[in-house]
Formats: C-alpha cells, sequence, structure tokens
C-alpha cells in the first residue's frame, strides 16, 4: 500500500527536459506567428495611415472629394517672390487676359462659320464617304480575285517544276527540258505581274482607308467637339488667377509660416526645458556625490544616454515639422490641370506674370477614371467566368460520365488554376489583342481575367455541388422528380453559399491583379471616361481602361518620385487595398455565416 | 385509414413517356446539352491557351537558329570572341579607375590642393594612359572587323526581309545561295585579317606587360590597396585568358551548322538576354531563371518556417479565441493584391533595408552596407509574406486532417503535448506539409508585380562569388521580364516569341509543381477516422 | 396503440396473416441478372410481388436485396457502371426498362424510403409537399391537406402539427425516417419500397415504423429490405431470401420461418449461418 504522501509526490508537477523543450518550442511557434501578424500590420497601418492623409480632410466635408471625382492631373507648383508682383507684371498678365477675351468671340465665329460650312459640305462627305466604302468593297473584292488568281498561278508553277522533275528524272531531250524551263520562266512572270498587280490594290485600299478617316474627321461633329473644348480652355484660363490671387496666397503663406514658428517655438520650448533638466541631473549626480563609485557613474551614464535620446528625438521632430511646412507652403501655391489645358492656355498668362512653374505628373486630381475602370474589368470579367464556371461545374458534377476522360479534365483544371497570371496576360495579349486585333481594350482584358479565374471557379463550385450529399438527390428523385428539378431544388440551393463564397473570392483575386492586364487592358493615363467620346456603342469594348492596380504600379515606378508622386501614391494604394479588402472580408465572413447555417 | 384521394391506375399508358419536350426531345436533354455546351467551352478555352501559349512560342527556335547562324556564318561569332576579350580588358581598366579615384580621395582628405595632387599622381596617370592605349593596335583592327562583318549581317537582314514581306524572287534581292555566298565573302575577308588581328593582338600582350613593368611604386592607402589587390587579380585572369583565347580563335570554324540541340541550348544555358542591341540579340534564360529561383530561396526561407510554425502554434497550442483571429487575419493577407505589396516595397521596405544595413551596429556583416535599395532579398521578403497564408492555411488544413485517434492515443502513454506533435501529428502531416510548400513555391516563382517592382532588374546571373551577399544582388526574373518587355515588342518578332517561350517554360514549371504537389497528397493520404 | 407493439417481441407473427394466395401480382420480376460493371450482383432472378401486402426481403449483407429493391424504381439508373444483363421487371405486366417508358412517371408511382433517412433540410412542411410541388400542384389547401393526411399516416401528426415549419433536421432518427415515409406517401404511390428503414432506429421508433407499415398495407403495397428476422416475421406476409445474388426461397412468411425448404435458408433464419 502506498500512503497518501508518497502517492501525492508521485504526481507533483516536476520540471522534465521534455517539457522545457515544450516550451521553448512553444514559444518560438508563438513568436514566428506575431511576426507575421505584425509585418502584415505594419503595411496595412503605413498604407491606411499615409493613404489617410491624402483622403481625408481636416474640413468639411472631411474627404478629398476631388479624389474620387476627378482624373488624374499634372500637378503645377508655381513659385514667385514679392518683388516680381510688379505693377508691370500684373499689367502684362491683365494684357494677356484682355487677348484671350478678344480671342474667345473671334474663336467662336470662326468655329460657327466653320461648322456651317462643315453642315453644307456634310451631305456632300457622306456621299463621298458612301462612294469611297463602295470602293473599298469593291478594292477588298478585286483583292480576293487577285489572290485566287495569284494561287492558281503558284500551283501552275508548281505543276510545270513537278512536270520538270519528271522529265529530268526520264532523262528526256534537251529542247524538251529547254521548253519546259521556258514555260515555267513565263509562269513566273505572269506571276509577278499579277505580284504587281497585287501590290497596286492594296495601295490603292490603304488610300482609300486613310480617305475614310480624313472623311470622318471632317465630320461637324467632330468640329463642334474640338471647339467646344477649345473655348473651354480659353474661359478657364480667364478664370485664373482670379484678382488679388497672388497676394491672397501670399497673405496664405505668411499665416502658415506663422504658424509653424509657433509650433516651432512650442516645440523648442519644451524640449530645452527638457534638455535643461536632464543636464541639472547629470552634473548634480556628477559633482556631488563621489565620481570614482561605479554605482554613480552608472546613474550618470544612464542620465547622459537620456540626455542624448531627448536631444535627437528634439532633432528629429524639428525635422518633422520642417517637412511639413514645406508642404503646407506648397500647397498654398499649388495647382492643378490637365497637361494639354495648361499647355494651351495657363502657360500664357503664367509666363506673363514671370511666375515659374514647376511641374509633376499624375501628381494632381483624383484616380475617378481607375476606379471605374477596375469596376468595369472586374464586373465583366466575372460575369463570363460565372456563366462559363457555374455551368461547366453543374455539368461535370452531375451530369458528366464519370471515369478516366473526366479526372483528366478535372485534373488539368485544377493544375490550370496555378498556373501563374503573368502567362493568361501572355496569352490574353497574343490572343485578344494581336491576334483578334482588338488592341489593347476592355474586351481583351475582361476575357484575359476571367479565363484566369475560370479554373478557380469551376473547381471551387464543384466542390461545393459534391459536397451536397447524395441523400438530397435520392431522396427527390425517388418521389419522381426529374433530374433537373432535384438539382435545382436539392442541390443548388445547397451549393450556393460555396459557390458563392468562392465567387466572392475570384472577385477579389480579378479586382487585384496586375499583371495579365498590363498588357491587354490598362491605359497609363486616359482622359475620356469609358462612355465619353464614343463613335459608336460597340467602341465601348475596343478601348483602354485605366485601372486601380495598374494605376499604382504606373505612379509607384514609373515616374519620377517626389513628394507630391508619394501622396497619389499612398491614396490609391489605401483606397485599392480597402476595395479589395471589403471584397475579401465579405467573403471570409460569408463563409462563416454559411458554415453555421448550413450543417448537415 | 384512407391514404390515398383518387385511385390512379397503374397503367401501360400512365408511366409510357409522354410528348413532353420540344420537336420530340425531353427538356431534360436540352437542358443537359445546355450545360454540356457551357462545359465544353469552358474546356475548350482552357485547352485554347495552352495551344495557343505554344503555337506562338515553337517559331521562336526556328527563328532563333536562323538569327544565329546568320551570326555565326556573317563571322560576328568570331568577331565576337575578340570584342569579348576587349570588354573585359575595359572592365579591367574601370578597375584601375578605381584604385585612381581611391588615391585621389586619400590624397584630398590630408588636405592637398589640386596642384600637388596632379604633380603627386603624375607617374601613376601615366602608366595609367599606357595601360589604356595598350589596346588601341586590336581596338583598331577588330573595330574595321566588326564593320565588316555588321554590314554583311545588316545587308542580308535587310535583303531577307524584304524577299519575305514581297514574296516573289525579284532579281535584284539575293536568292539564298548568292546570300549564302555573300556571307562567305565577308567571312573570307575576316579570316583574311587574320594575321593582321594575331599582330594585334601580341601587340596588345606586350603593350599590356610593358605598362605593367613600368607601373610606379605606390604606397597605398588600405582602400586603395584593397582596389589594387582586385585589379591585380583581375589581370591574372585575363592574361591567363588571352592565352586561352588564342587557342579559341585558332580552333574557330565558321562554317560549321548551328544545330537545333545548340539553340535549345542557347535557350535554356544561355547566360545572356540581350534584346534590340546593335550588334546581337540573345535570349537566353538561365539569368532569369536564377534570378527567379533566387528570389524564391528567399522567400521560401522565411515562409517556410514562419508558415508552418504558425500553423502548427495555431492548430495546436493557440488557446481557441486566438485561434478565432489569427487565422482569418493570415487568411486575409493572401488578399492583399500583390502591387501593393510591391508599391509596399518600393516606397518603404527597400529604404527600410538599406538604411539597416548602413548601421554601425550591423558593419560586420561583410556585404553590408548593400548599394542597391531594391535586390533579391527585399523582393524575396515580401514575397514571403504573400506565401505564408498559402503554406499556413494549407499546413494548417493537412494538421487539421490528423485522425484524433492518434492524438490521443499518444497522450494517453504521457507523452508531452510537443512530443505528440513532434512524433505524431508533424509526421502524420507531412505529405500535407510539403505540398503546402510546394504550393507556396509555385505561387512564388509565379507572382510578377512584386519582383518587377522590388527586385531591381537589372539582367545578370548572380555571381556565386559573392557568397551569402549575392541575395543582395538586383535581379530580374521570368516573369518580371515578360511584364516589362510584352507591352514593347513586334507582335511575330523573334524577340515576342521569345517572350512566349518563357512564358511556357513558367506554364510547365507551375503545372509540374501543381502535380506533384497533389500526387504527394493523394499518394499519402492518411485515412481521416 | 403502441405499447401493444412494443409488448410484442414474439417470433411468431401475431396479427393474421393476410390472404396471401388470393392476392394479384403486382410485380413481376423474370430471369433477371444484374451487373456492376463486369460484376454481376444479381443472378436469374424470378419473382411475384402480390398486391397490398408486405414482401420482406432477407439475407446476409451484399447479397444484392438493395440491389434489386432500386430495380423497381430505377434508382440504380444513376449508378453509372448499373446495368441489366438479361431479364425483365415488369409492373402490371408492363417493361419498365422498356424505351418508352418515362422513369420519372415510373418514381412517381414508386415511391422509396431509403435506409438512411434523408429529409431534405428544408421545413417538415416542405419536405412533405415537395413531391407534390414538383408536380405542379400549389393550391395551399390542397397541400395542407395532404401534409396532415400523410403526417397522420406515418404516424407523425401528433408529434409535429405544431411544428411545421420548423426545420426537419431538428427531428429525432426515428421521427425523420417516419417523415422520410410521410414524405413518400404524401405523392400517393402505388408501391413503397423500404431498404432496412428501421436500421437505425431505437425498439421504440421501430414498432412504431413497423406498425405503420402494417396500417399502410391496405392502401399501399410494399417491398422491405431488412435485417432483422423477427421484423420479418412481425410485418411481412411473404419473404424472399437472398444468398450472393440468387433468389433461394420465396414464400409466405409464416411458412418461410416455421418450414423452410432449403436448408441454407434454414441455417440464416436460425442464426447457424456462416
Ligand atoms: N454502386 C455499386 N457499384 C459496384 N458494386 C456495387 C454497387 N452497389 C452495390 N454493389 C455490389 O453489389 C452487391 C450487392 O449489393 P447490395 O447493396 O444490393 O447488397 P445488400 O444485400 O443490400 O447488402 P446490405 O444488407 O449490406 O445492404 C454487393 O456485392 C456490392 O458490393
Ligand atoms: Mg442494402
Amino acid at each position: 500500500m502506498i500512503d497518501s504522501d508518497s502517492s501525492l509526490e508521485m504526481f507533483r508537477h516536476r520540471r522534465t527536459p521534455a517539457k522545457s523543450v515544450q516550451s521553448f518550442f512553444f514559444w518560438l511557434f508563438r513568436i514566428c506567428t506575431y511576426i507575421i501578424v505584425l509585418a502584415a500590420s505594419t503595411l496595412f497601418i503605413k498604407i491606411a495611415y499615409e493613404g489617410s492623409i491624402t483622403i481625408f480632410e481636416k474640413t468639411f466635408p472631411f474627404v478629398n472629394v476631388g479624389f474620387f471625382t476627378q482624373s488624374p492631373q499634372t500637378l503645377y507648383v508655381f513659385e514667385w517672390d514679392d518683388a516680381m508682383l510688379t505693377e508691370s507684371k500684373l499689367e502684362a498678365v491683365a494684357a494677356v487676359e484682355a487677348e484671350i477675351r478678344k480671342e474667345i468671340p473671334e474663336k467662336e465665329l470662326f468655329f460657327k462659320d466653320a461648322i456651317v460650312t462643315a453642315e453644307a459640305q456634310k451631305a456632300e462627305t457622306l456621299n463621298e464617304l458612301a462612294l469611297v466604302r463602295a470602293d473599298i468593297n469593291r478594292v477588298k473584292k478585286e483583292l480576293k480575285q487577285v489572290q485566287r488568281k495569284e494561287d492558281a498561278a503558284t500551283k501552275v508553277i508548281e505543276k510545270l517544276e513537278a512536270k520538270q522533275q519528271r522529265l529530268f528524272d526520264r532523262n528526256a531531250p534537251e529542247a524538251e527540258l529547254h521548253q519546259m524551263r521556258n514555260e515555267i520562266i513565263a509562269g513566273l512572270e505572269a506571276r509577278k505581274a499579277i505580284f504587281r498587280e497585287k501590290a497596286g490594290i492594296e495601295e490603292e485600299r490603304a488610300n482609300l482607308a486613310s480617305m475614310k478617316n480624313q472623311l470622318s474627321a471632317q465630320l461637324p461633329e467632330a468640329l463642334e467637339i474640338e471647339s467646344k473644348r477649345v473655348l473651354d480652355n480659353l474661359q478657364a484660363s480667364l478664370a485664373w488667377p482670379e484678382p488679388g490671387y497672388f497676394e491672397k496666397q501670399n497673405a496664405e503663406e505668411a499665416q502658415i509660416q506663422a504658424e509653424f514658428d509657433g509650433k516651432e517655438l512650442k516645440l523648442e520650448e519644451k524640449y530645452s526645458y527638457l534638455v535643461d533638466r536632464a543636464t541639472a541631473k547629470a552634473e548634480v549626480l556628477f559633482t556631488e556625490v563621489d565620481p570614482e563609485d561605479p554605482e554613480t557613474k552608472l546613474a550618470w551614464l544612464k542620465a547622459k544616454l537620456s540626455l542624448k535620446k531627448a536631444e535627437d528625438r528634439w532633432a528629429a521632430k524639428l525635422e518633422k515639422l520642417e517637412t511639413e511646412r514645406k508642404l503646407a507652403l506648397t500647397n498654398a501655391r499649388s495647382f492643378q490641370a490637365g497637361d494639354t489645358e495648361y499647355r494651351g492656355v495657363y502657360a500664357r498668362k503664367a509666363e506673363a506674370a514671370g511666375v515659374n512653374v514647376k511641374s509633376y505628373a499624375y501628381s494632381g486630381g483624383g484616380i475617378f477614371p481607375a476606379i471605374v475602370g477596375t469596376i468595369l474589368l472586374t464586373v465583366g470579367s466575372m460575369t463570363i467566368a460565372l456563366i462559363l464556371g457555374i455551368f461547366s461545374a453543374i455539368y461535370l458534377s452531375e451530369y458528366a460520365k464519370p471515369g478516366k476522360v473526366l479526372n483528366l479534365i478535372r485534373l488539368s483544371i485544377v493544375n490550370l488554376a496555378g498556373v501563374p497570371s503573368i502567362v493568361f496576360g501572355l496569352f490574353g495579349f497574343g490572343m485578344f489583342v494581336v491576334f483578334f486585333g482588338w488592341g489593347v481594350s476592355l474586351a481583351a482584358g475582361c476575357f484575359t481575367l476571367a479565363f484566369m479565374v475560370l479554373p478557380v471557379i469551376i473547381t471551387s463550385s464543384e466542390e461545393a455541388i459534391r459536397a451536397v450529399p447524395q441523400g438530397f438527390r435520392e431522396g427527390s428523385l425517388a418521389l419522381g422528380a426529374t433530374k433537373w428539378t432535384s438539382i435545382r431544388t436539392n442541390v443548388l440551393p445547397y451549393a450556393l453559399p460555396g459557390i458563392l463564397t468562392s465567387s466572392v473570392l475570384g472577385v477579389a483575386r480579378v479586382a487585384g491583379e496586375t499583371a495579365p492586364i498590363m498588357f491587354t487592358a490598362a491605359y497609363a493615363l486616359r482622359d475620356n471616361l469609358p462612355w465619353e467620346g464614343l463613335d459608336k456603342p460597340t467602341d465601348f469594348f475596343v478601348q483602354g481602361v485605366m485601372a486601380l492596380p495598374y494605376h499604382i504600379y504606373v505612379v509607384s515606378s514609373k515616374i519620377p518620385q517626389n513628394e507630391y508622386t508619394v501622396r497619389m501614391q499612398y491614396g490609391t494604394a489605401f483606397v485599392f487595398l480597402l476595395i479589395v479588402a471589403c471584397i475579401a472580408f465579405t467573403s471570409i465572413l460569408l463563409r462563416i455565416r454559411m458554415r453555421k447555417l448550413y450543417k448537415w | 385509414m384512407n391514404l390515398k384521394s383518387s385511385n390512379s391506375s397503374f397503367s401501360a399508358e400512365s408511366i409510357q413517356k409522354q410528348g413532353n419536350g420540344f420537336l420530340g426531345v425531353e427538356w431534360g436533354t436540352y437542358i443537359k446539352a445546355f450545360f454540356g455546351g457551357n462545359a465544353f467551352v469552358a474546356m475548350f478555352v482552357l485547352a485554347l491557351i495552352t495551344l495557343f501559349l505554344f503555337k506562338e512560342g515553337v517559331g521562336f527556335f526556328p527563328q532563333y537558329r536562323k538569327d544565329m547562324e546568320l551570326y555565326r556564318a556573317s563571322g560576328q561569332e568570331f568577331v565576337g570572341l575578340l570584342k569579348t576579350e576587349l570588354d573585359d580588358y575595359d572592365e579591367l581598366q574601370q578597375q584601375l579607375g578605381k584604385v585612381q579615384v581611391s588615391i585621389l580621395t586619400d590624397l584630398y582628405a590630408e588636405g592637398k590642393e589640386w596642384e600637388e595632387v596632379t604633380a603627386l599622381t603624375a607617374p601613376f596617370q601615366a602608366s595609367l594612359d599606357q595601360t589604356s592605349s595598350a589596346a588601341d593596335p586590336l581596338r583598331q583592327v577588330v573595330k574595321k572587323a566588326i564593320d565588316i562583318t555588321s554590314e554583311a549581317k545588316e545587308a542580308v537582314v535587310v535583303n531577307n526581309t524584304r524577299r519575305e514581306i514581297t514574296g516573289v524572287d525579284l532579281t535584284t534581292l539575293m536568292n539564298e545561295e548568292q546570300s549564302a555566298a555573300f556571307l562567305k565573302s565577308s567571312r573570307e575577308q575576316i579570316i583574311a585579317m587574320m594575321p593582321e588581328i594575331e599582330a594585334a593582338n601580341d601587340m596588345f600582350l606586350e603593350n599590356l606587360l610593358a605598362a605593367q613593368e613600368a607601373m610606379p611604386e605606390l604606397n597605398l592607402s588600405p582602400d586603395a590597396k584593397k582596389e589594387m589587390l582586385i585589379y591585380e587579380k583581375g589581370l591574372k585572369t585575363f592574361l591567363d585568358s588571352m592565352t586561352k583565347f588564342d587557342d579559341k580563335l585558332a580552333k574557330y570554324d565558321p562554317e560549321k551548322p548551328f544545330t537545333f540541340l545548340q539553340t535549345l541550348g542557347g535557350f535554356l544555358f544561355g547566360s545572356q538576354w540581350t534584346t534590340n542591341s546593335s550588334w546581337q540579340d540573345f535570349y537566353g534564360i538561365w539569368p532569369l531563371l536564377s534570378g527567379s529561383l533566387l528570389v524564391t530561396l528567399v522567400a521560401l526561407s522565411f515562409a517556410i518556417p514562419f508558415g508552418v510554425f504558425a500553423a502548427v502554434y495555431v492548430n495546436q497550442v493557440a488557446s481557441s479565441s486566438e485561434q478565432n483571429i489569427i487565422k482569418p487575419y493570415i487568411e486575409f493577407i493572401s488578399a492583399i493584391p500583390s502591387v501593393v505589396i510591391g508599391f509596399f516595397g518600393v516606397a518603404i521596405f527597400g529604404t527600410f533595408i538599406r538604411t539597416l544595413s548602413e548601421q554601425d551596429f550591423l558593419a560586420w556583416v561583410p556585404f553590408f552596407p548593400i548599394s542597391e535599395r531594391l535586390n533579391a532579398y527585399t523582393a524575396g521578403c515580401l514575397l514571403a509574406l504573400m506565401a505564408v497564408p498559402t503554406i499556413f492555411t494549407l499546413a494548417e488544413d493537412a494538421l487539421n486532417n490528423v485522425p484524433k485517434a492518434f492524438t490521443e492515443a499518444s497522450e494517453a502513454m504521457g507523452a508531452t503535448r510537443w512530443q505528440t506533435i513532434w512524433r505524431i501529428q508533424i509526421p502524420s502531416s507531412l505529405s500535407g506539409i510539403i505540398s503546402a510548400v510546394l504550393l507556396g513555391f509555385g505561387r512564388v516563382i509565379g507572382e510578377t508585380m512584386v519582383v518587377l517592382l522590388c527586385a531591381g532588374n537589372q539582367i545578370a546571373v548572380p555571381e556565386l562569388s559573392k557568397g551569402l551577399g549575392i541575395v543582395f544582388e538586383p535581379v530580374h526574373t521570368m516573369t518580371g521580364i515578360i511584364a516589362q518587355e510584352m507591352g514593347e515588342v513586334v507582335p511575330g518578332s523573334i524577340h515576342y516569341r521569345a517572350l512566349f517561350c518563357v512564358g511556357i517554360f513558367l506554364f510547365f514549371l507551375s503545372l509540374l509543381i501543381n502535380y506533384i504537389a497533389q500526387a504527394i497528397v493523394r499518394r499519402y493520404k492518411i485515412s481521416a477516422g | 396503440m403502441s405499447n401493444e407493439s412494443i409488448s410484442v417481441a414474439a417470433p411468431q407473427s401475431t396479427r393474421p396473416a393476410s390472404d396471401t394466395s388470393a392476392a394479384k401480382t403486382l410485380i413481376e420480376v423474370d430471369n433477371l441478372d444484374f451487373y456492376y460493371g463486369k460484376k454481376q450482383a444479381l443472378c436469374d432472378i424470378n419473382l411475384e410481388i402480390p398486391e397490398k401486402l408486405v414482401t420482406a426481403f432477407i439475407g446476409p449483407s451484399g447479397c444484392g436485396k438493395s440491389t434489386l429493391l432500386r430495380c423497381f424504381n430505377r434508382m440504380n439508373d444513376l449508378v453509372d457502371v448499373a446495368h441489366i444483363g438479361s431479364g425483365s421487371i415488369k409492373i402490371h405486366g408492363v417493361d419498365i426498362n422498356s424505351k418508352n417508358v418515362d422513369v420519372i412517371e415510373l418514381r412517381k408511382r414508386v415511391g422509396m424510403v431509403f435506409q438512411k433517412s434523408n429529409p431534405f433540410p428544408k421545413s417538415i412542411y416542405e419536405n412533405i409537399t415537395y413531391g407534390l410541388k414538383i408536380r405542379g400542384i400549389k393550391k395551399k389547401s390542397y397541400l395542407d391537406e395532404v401534409v396532415e393526411r400523410s403526417l397522420r399516416g406515418a404516424a407523425l401528426w401528433d408529434e409535429v402539427k405544431d411544428r411545421l415549419h420548423d426545420s426537419a433536421l431538428g427531428m429525432s432518427g426515428g421521427q425523420q425516417q417516419r417523415l422520410c415515409i410521410a414524405r413518400a406517401i404524401a405523392v400517393e404511390p402505388e408501391i413503397i419500397l423500404m431498404d432496412e428503414p428501421c436500421s437505425a432506429l431505437d425498439p421504440i421508433a421501430t414498432a412504431q415504423i413497423e406498425e405503420l407499415i402494417d396500417e399502410l398495407k391496405t392502401d399501399f403495397t410494399i417491398v422491405i429490405v431488412t435485417h432483422n428476422m423477427q421484423q420479418a416475421t412481425r410485418v411481412s406476409d411473404k419473404t424472399a431470401f437472398f444468398y450472393l445474388g440468387k433468389l433461394i426461397e420465396y414464400d409466405d412468411t409464416a411458412r418461410l420461418f416455421s418450414n423452410p425448404d432449403n436448408k441454407q435458408t434454414e441455417d440464416y433464419i436460425t442464426g447457424r449461418f456462416g
């Protein structure tokens, strides 16, 4: 019998080596996990912090509305000093303004006339256009005929050559061979003639095509658009600078200066107090107590260290304040405009005023077209991918005959899901952009993205469908439901949550990808919104669009870096991250909810 | 109890097929056909992708072969050997230049004035000039040879292009034989220059040795001495290789045809990817592949331990509230668009790494401070962040699938949790973990934007001689090159096709990785009880 | 009435045997061979199942009982490798495998209850009306009526009448199985096939279902697969014994259990098998 004391002894907690190893490893794993979390959080927080500076404002409406509603623009920063604002300079500006004012009616008149003439010419032009079109058709037909002729000639030559070879093989007499050769040469000549004819026709076709373009450009609609643009530009330049602009900006600047001076002073006071105190403490330590005593020495060193730290922190704060001041000042003097507008009009006034202008591409305006483009691409590609993907999944899991072939198909789909997106981009470029000749276009991008997510959608939808218990199908079939009815009522409703989750993830992936659209759909900059300036409805699909991910790529690597671009970069990245995160978050929430709802 | 309301009789007619359908075919058939049609389109499209990649890519090899044949036949390849020699020499000269810079900085640092410095370094300057002019005779000859061969090649290329466009044997154009003869004449011209070249080469060697003799005795600071040592070492290898060069020149046979195997080898193992060059374009995938592998290596060396450890932690150690937060959070990381991560690298992480390497307390690390902020290491670290969720999720799943009975049995015998994890759980989920790692590998090597933005985009095979420092070299990758150059190529050109070939390579690589990963899972699947 | 059934535990049938000889033949199986791929599951089965009686299939596991049962409403069509080698199955003299038989119509008339209860994850009400809804019947009053009638028929009405719109998955196993029966009888089939309907149930639920079968007999023809000898004797009028895909013996239940012709049968029912 063991008495209770010794049995207690037996089960006492002990430190064994195994337990130490365990706690070591568990701590290692814990640290690793938290490093991952920390790294990701750093990324989120940094981008969110810098991004909010761009997209939020201190005053009503608290959001930088322009950032979400404008196109990217060049940022112009003016520099001037007070000495420059002489009467004569201002007069020069006024003179330019008068000039512009005079120009407006002139231009108006000019365009009116032009439009009237153009209207008159329109009927004629249209007529011509019709003729040209007819000509083009005729030429195309001719070309085909000639092509056929050429093919025929080539065949004849081939036949003749074959015959010659045969003769040659038979050691036929010299004369016969000679004649044969003459015939071949004649054939070649004939083909050459055909070729020349063909070249002529091709040329004619090219001429006609350019003629057609010219004629289209002459139509009054084109003229009207052009005139509106020119007149708008002129008007806009009249609005700037409004009277007293420079004075006002100067005042604002002075105010900013004063504000920052105040801040700096406060900072200085605070830190000098701290520094003084620390110094005093250190001195007291050093003078009053035995300097040889190691403990005092340590205390003294500590004091000194803290002093240095305080100084460092102070310097850093001052530096930060200085950059903020610089930014605030330049913001007071900045001005945003699209390139074309600027070159045309504002430049004249700026020059007259003798203002120094620095331009920063992509640093002004907003990202509206990029947001629109991303939405269009996502919606377009997901429509294609979901229709094809879900229906295919239904077929593969419900209708297709199981066997080797089906397994092979499944295997290849699963494998395709892992192919790098850039390879899909390559395919899209070769197929849609080059081979089909769609050019860099919305349609090409949508199809490329759709095919990229197609394998993912098929695989996960199939998985969701196959996860529905077989009993649901059998139960319904045994009641006399048709196959389709039982799929519709007893399979799809239960597979839907799974399908939905994977689709939402697909949306996040499509919206987030850059590589496949880089050379299939994305433009670095496009002034028109997708629905503007279309000749015919189909043009909508064959135009390139801006897209958020590509925009981030462009502003972060393709243009010179400076403090203005940085604002644009972080703003875009933050908005983009926010959008994608929302989608992904939806998907995760959806999955958790659905798991709870549907359990069988 | 009467459970039947009506007494519908069961008869032959009642279960007969009724004409319910369209055109004598049942609705079910149409529905099936509809889904089948969709499935067909999807499969067709997916097959098309593969076919299309091939269609565009395969044409590369004959085209490249022709190109290389021309390169050889025109004698350019031969002249190229000489050109490399001169290029090597130029590089050596640059090293000497570094020595000079180092000397000058030292002198100025001592507070000497310009005149004084000039006077002090005059002998060194003289020998420097002598060294640099040593190669002049060879340069002249080679320049002549370059002109001849380039002209010949150019003429043939123009001729061939014109012939291709017109499609007819115009008398004004050369036919195959004529152009071959034309090239031959150019080649012969070069061969005729052979004695001249050899003489020039000998002279070069003589001059070089003479210049070396004339190099004044210098008392150098440690920094300058280091540079000088590098120079001397470089010079020695150069002199060695020069003798080998003679052999190479002598053995060289321009008539040898360029085989298909050589073309394939040139693509797979060629160490140069040069495009739009005025001399000759080379499409060797090796620098890109090695860059990709280097970046992947860095990424995985972080992602594997972190991903797997985190999986074990979350699955085995963490409390359930911790689990509920960390798991979705890490899964959430995988939704961060790659371009945002790349941007983070360009904007913050690259600079951070460089600043870190410049810190005093890290000065002992041999390759610090690093010179480029965008390099394989920067890209690798960020890619690790992308690969971690993949590895984490799959490894966690694998751990989850280990039957509870195993762990219970182990713990019932008094094993600690860690022992159970280490001896039972990890071995039984190893196949899952390995396939997770493989899929992470696939994700990393196929990633484009991060490497395009952060890897530095320098096309060069990383030099192993740098030791671990190679991870701080800027590199270019397969995905990066496609993204960078695809927008600017002429469709159908050899460059375009070369990029497709890189794409095909990537395609197969990822298929292979995926396939292996799946095979491992399937083969070692333990039945979950 | 359930108390009564529970007390019945004797192997002998305690209820008056139906007159089996007078019943009309409903299902007629002639020389049926059935294959899963190359593997033969049924071989040369000849069987006549009478109308409005309960027929039980017994036999050791894997002998093909379920296979034959599933042939009656062609559920085997769902198994890709399954096919009939030769022979025919006739119901009311109609060969159900012939080309112009609509399998959907067939299944509307030949209902099935599965071994594992498989209610749809919908409400009880929706489960029962499912079969009617897919026939296009939408009238609420009629549906209500059918729901009550079938639930009463399946002896479930009193237990669930207050929660008709709750999820069917919230019921007990026995209730779920009875719901499946109710679902089957709601569409008024002629024949109900039951594949081990009680295998997952406790004795009380089993007894309830057995009683139910007894009642259903007046309106439906029932074929039931069971591993429980007592159950077979309790509920069935006729019994067929299968072994290794062959029909060994088929007779009135009372006779088969008291005086089997075949040695194998005897061994099996007395538990001396194997
Ligand atoms: N889907 C199938 N594919 C291939 N073989 C099958 C399939 N279903 C059943 N079998 C085989 O057919 C034979 C008969 O099976 P069946 O299910 O009819 O047996 P059972 O008598 O119902 O057995 P139990 O009493 O265990 O339910 C068995 O050997 C079985 O392995
Ligand atoms: Mg069975």
